[in-house]
């Protein structure tokens, strides 16, 4: 946890470096407030950078408990990357009103929940998106890369 | 005109006040949807709201990019209301401080508001360290 602090920490100060290096180019007016606010977060994440790599280390047995829960977590990061990231690239290939609802088919599917839900959700989606979205708010809908001409 | 406006808040207030009170019961069985169910459901919707913005899929992958900070920062308990409220109302007070600062100069960080402002903020950002040491040095 400690290292996955400092890793984001130091990640927030590369950000804000990044900020800084950009809001200096503006006028003198307009880069005042960002400078303020930039200068400020930095200070902050300096002084927690320094206090989280202070911090002694756990004892074993808790740094064991903390690498057993952290891999638990780490696995479900992994599920819920996999999954978001099967969701944007349905959307990149086919577009919202059939990658949305093939995403709904395979999650449910994949979690073993009864066809009824498994069509009903799907299909109501796709009514969502293609006739509430499309037709009725008249949003001019992603149709995928597949379907681009 | 006007007293119809009011009238009509008022009637709304109340028909949506007994509506509520008669379905109830019925609305709190939505806290019972299990949550493999609602989860791609709320995606979907969230993905189309983020979209219908600006019609552009850069948004999309921008509110995928936030998911993912939003689920890092509760990891390593970061408060995210906090960088939310940040994030609101950055706006308003980089717009205000200009309109601020154009109309006093840098004497606006001596007026007695802005003083009291610093202070409060000054103090709440110090508290929570000075306290903790504090509690250590008595155990």
């Amino acid at each position: 946890m400690r290292r996955k602090n400092i890793i984001f920490l130091l990640l927030l100060l590369a950000a804000l470096i990044m900020g800084f290096l950009m809001t200096i180019a503006y006028a003198s007016r307009a880069r005042f407030f960002p400078l303020i606010v930039i200068c400020s977060c930095g200070v902050l994440v300096l002084m927690e950078l320094i206090k989280a790599s202070l911090v002694r280390s756990e004892s074993a047995h808790q740094d064991k408990k903390a690498n057993e829960a952290g891999k638990m977590k780490g696995r479900q990061f992994l599920l819920a990357t996999a999954w978001l990231g099967g969701f944007t690239l349905s959307i990149w290939l086919l577009g919202f009103a059939i990658g949305m609802p093939l995403f709904i088919l395979a999650y449910l599917k994949m979690y073993g929940e009864k066809w009824l839900w498994t069509i009903i959700l799907p299909v109501t989606m796709f009514v969502i998106v293609k006739i509430g979205f499309g037709l009725l708010l008249e949003t001019p809908l992603y149709e995928g890369l597949l379907f681009l001409p | 005109m006007t007293w119809t406006i009011i009238g009509a808040l008022v009637l709304a207030n109340i028909v949506g006040a007994v509506i509520c009170l008669l379905l109830a019961p019925q609305l709190i069985k939505v806290t019972r949807v299990p949550a493999r169910l609602l989860a791609p459901v709320l995606i979907c919707i969230i993905a189309m709201g983020a979209y219908s913005y600006r019609n552009s899929l850069e948004d999309v992958f921008l509110m995928l990019a936030m998911t993912f900070l939003g689920w890092t920062m509760r990891q390593l308990g970061y408060s995210r209301p906090g960088f939310f409220l940040g994030y609101v109302l950055g706006g308003l007070a980089e717009r205000y401080f200009g309109i601020s600062m154009a109309a006093h100069g840098w004497k606006f960080f001596l007026t007695p508001i802005s003083l009291v402002i610093i202070a409060i903020t000054v103090s709440s950002i110090a508290y929570q360290p000075i306290a903790t040491r504090l509690k250590r040095r008595k155990e």
